[in-house]
């Protein structure tokens, strides 16, 4: 089925993937030996062999309890760290076999928001200088004209301009998770990676940063992988679920069907274990 | 029946030293938790829960933090606030278990786990020598520790989150205590292992007629263990009422922009209604009611006075709409 003779929307393998990881794996040596932990040598498997698309335009979520191996797909998929085994190929290539173009290419198209924005930004830069840099690493754009895309990326994302002199200590939560957002927008990329971007954030704000994802990716066109542990947040914004349990994928489908119809146990028990929702008798 | 409420909290106000002078971090505080009952106590970081939690015990940050004269703290009527430090001591893990957010940094790191629950047990309750480990293997049941003997006799280090969150219920409740105080207890915790701890909270709750103060910033945690729920903001309550009623039908602006920040099932992918700006911190607290700046439905009057709890439809809240309406 190839083409879009079909009419309706693009299916999944028509869109095409931006990133895909196969068979991916990820061990790391274990520390001193934890007693009333399971043993399997001395290495720990974090992931243990996954396939996972992220297609154009498309919001895909990665749950699962921690220690399952959702940061670790992340840190795999922007190429923060080497796998053990398995591809992670961007645009269909593998990103170990990328010449050096190719690499500053891929590390544009794939940026990353983490669940700390304050341990993610340079305590002695100011914002628009850290925003700047990533436009002049990626020559993007310099002196006036990087001033004025650094004043777009303010507005974008919700930011007063004022915040441009500003160091992050002098910003609250919110804020710091809006000049994260920023500077990985900065560069254009088509996919961000977003590690519990708003689980460390005040309920409050935790909305107005979900409202901010959903405008960017809308006006953007952006795909967004978002690990969460927080299901009702996953069941607003994402497209596609994936639910991870000790190192591998053990169920993925559409958001909707994955809530409606949860086929593996984990997904059963996680979706279980969320809080009474609210307001559900009026 | 009469007497005393277990706990009754009257116009508390702890300010912090800073260098443009003292700053409110709990300003008129006032809660009333009776024997057995479940009380939520929900706000958002810097609106004083935990400084709450802590002027209870008596364990506000000294010489920074001070409670101000007039605020008052009374255990079935005692009055804690004017109780001497070994009085204090024994309300502490007596009286009054609590458990903390950190499982990590909560456990001494060099003591056996058995040996932290003994501790408290001794420190609390006559128990002999020979009684006490059977009480601490006692305690380690309770709070649902498969092998407790195993786990005694392990380091902290070696459990995992969810234990050792379990093992900080089993040295709270050594003492026996009439009132719980959980302070973000499950917020460090996966949803599938908050969830069991919560079902362990609850069933030790109503299995010790113990009350129980469940601070959080999430209400659907405070909505599935409590009787009644007390918003805070800015300090001080600013709407109280009974559970359902909270959740069903907010009088006050903020509890209502609390609930609409949740995603609602029904309505995936729509903007989320939510409340503009961010929590002012300490010492940046906007005068008349703290909410005004971030309110929609503010007019004159917010700005300038801050209003008390009025009676509104279902609950009480601190909102000048109370008496505009209707």
């Amino acid at each position: 089925m190839t083409g879009g003779a079909n009419g309706g929307a693009a299916s999944p393998a028509d869109r095409g993937a931006i990133v895909a990881a196969e068979q991916l794996r990820r061990s790391y040596a274990r520390g001193r030996a934890a007693p009333l932990r399971r043993r399997s040598g001395n290495r720990v498997e974090a992931v243990r062999g996954v396939d996972l698309e992220v297609l154009t335009a498309e919001t895909l979520a990665l749950v699962g309890s921690s220690g399952s191996g959702k940061s670790t797909i992340a840190r795999l998929l922007v190429g923060l760290e080497a796998p053990t085994a398995g591809t992670v190929k961007w645009r269909g290539r593998d990103i170990r076999t990328l010449d050096r173009s190719s690499r500053l290419a891929f590390r544009r198209s794939v940026q990353i928001v983490f669940q700390d924005p304050f341990g993610s930004l340079n305590p002695r830069q100011p914002v628009g200088a850290m925003l700047r840099e990533a436009l002049a690493f990626h020559r993007l754009a310099t002196g006036a004209a990087a001033n004025e895309r650094v004043s777009r990326l303010m507005e974008l994302t919700g930011l007063s301009p004022r915040t441009a002199g500003r160091y992050p200590h002098e910003l609250s939560g919110g804020q710091r998770q809006r000049v994260a957002i920023a500077r990985a927008l900065s560069v254009e990329p088509e996919l961000i990676v977003a590690d519990e971007p708003v689980s460390a954030l005040d309920v409050s704000i935790r909305a107005q940063i979900l409202n901010l994802l959903m405008d960017l990716r809308e006006r953007l066109d952006l795909s967004l992988l978002l690990i969460a542990h927080d299901l009702s947040v996953v069941r607003h914004i994402a497209d596609r679920t994936a639910v991870m349990s000790k190192g591998r994928i053990v169920e993925c489908a559409p958001t909707a069907r994955l809530f409606d119809d949860p086929q593996h146990a984990v997904t059963r028990e996680l979706l279980a274990s969320v809080p009474t929702p609210l307001r559900r008798f009026p | 029946m009469s007497g005393p409420p277990l706990l009754e909290i009257r116009d508390l106000r702890v300010v912090f030293r800073t260098v443009s002078g003292d700053a409110p971090a709990v300003d008129g505080l006032s809660i009333v938790l009776e024997a057995g009952e479940a009380l939520g106590l929900v706000g958002e970081s810097g609106c004083g829960k935990s400084v709450t939690a802590l002027s209870i015990l008596g364990l506000t940050p000294r010489p920074a933090g001070r409670v101000v004269d007039g605020s008052s703290i009374r255990l079935r009527g005692e009055e804690l606030l004017r109780a001497g430090p070994e009085r204090m001591r024994e309300v502490r893990g007596g009286e009054i278990g609590i458990v903390f957010q950190e499982p990590m940094t909560s456990l001494n790191p060099v003591l056996r786990v058995g040996d932290q629950v003994a501790e408290a047990v001794r420190a609390h309750l006559p128990v002999g020598r020979a009684a006490l480990p059977g009480r601490v293997m006692e305690l380690l049941e309770t709070v649902g520790l498969p092998d407790a003997e195993q786990i005694a006799r392990a380091w902290p280090h070696q459990l995992s989150g969810g234990m050792r969150q379990r093992v900080l219920i089993a040295i709270a409740l050594a003492g026996d205590p009439d009132l719980l105080i959980a302070d973000e207890a499950t917020s460090a915790l996966d949803v599938t292992v908050q969830a069991t701890i919560l079902e362990l909270l609850d069933r030790l709750r109503r299995d010790r007629s113990m009350a129980l103060l469940l601070i959080t910033h999430d209400l659907a945690v405070a909505a599935r263990m409590t009787d009644r729920i007390a918003v805070m903001y800015g300090g001080h309550i600013v709407e109280e009422g009974d559970t359902r009623s909270v959740l069903d039908r907010p009088a006050h602006p903020y509890t209502a922009g609390l609930l609409n920040s949740i995603p609602d099932p029904a309505r995936r992918g729509v903007r989320l209604e939510a409340i503009p700006g961010s929590v002012p911190g300490i010492g940046s607290w906007p005068g008349g009611c703290t909410f005004h700046p971030r309110c929609s439905r503010s007019f004159a009057r917010c700005e300038a006075e801050s209003p008390p709890l009025l009676v509104g439809p279902a609950t009480r809240a601190a909102c000048w709409l109370l008496e505009t309406d209707e």
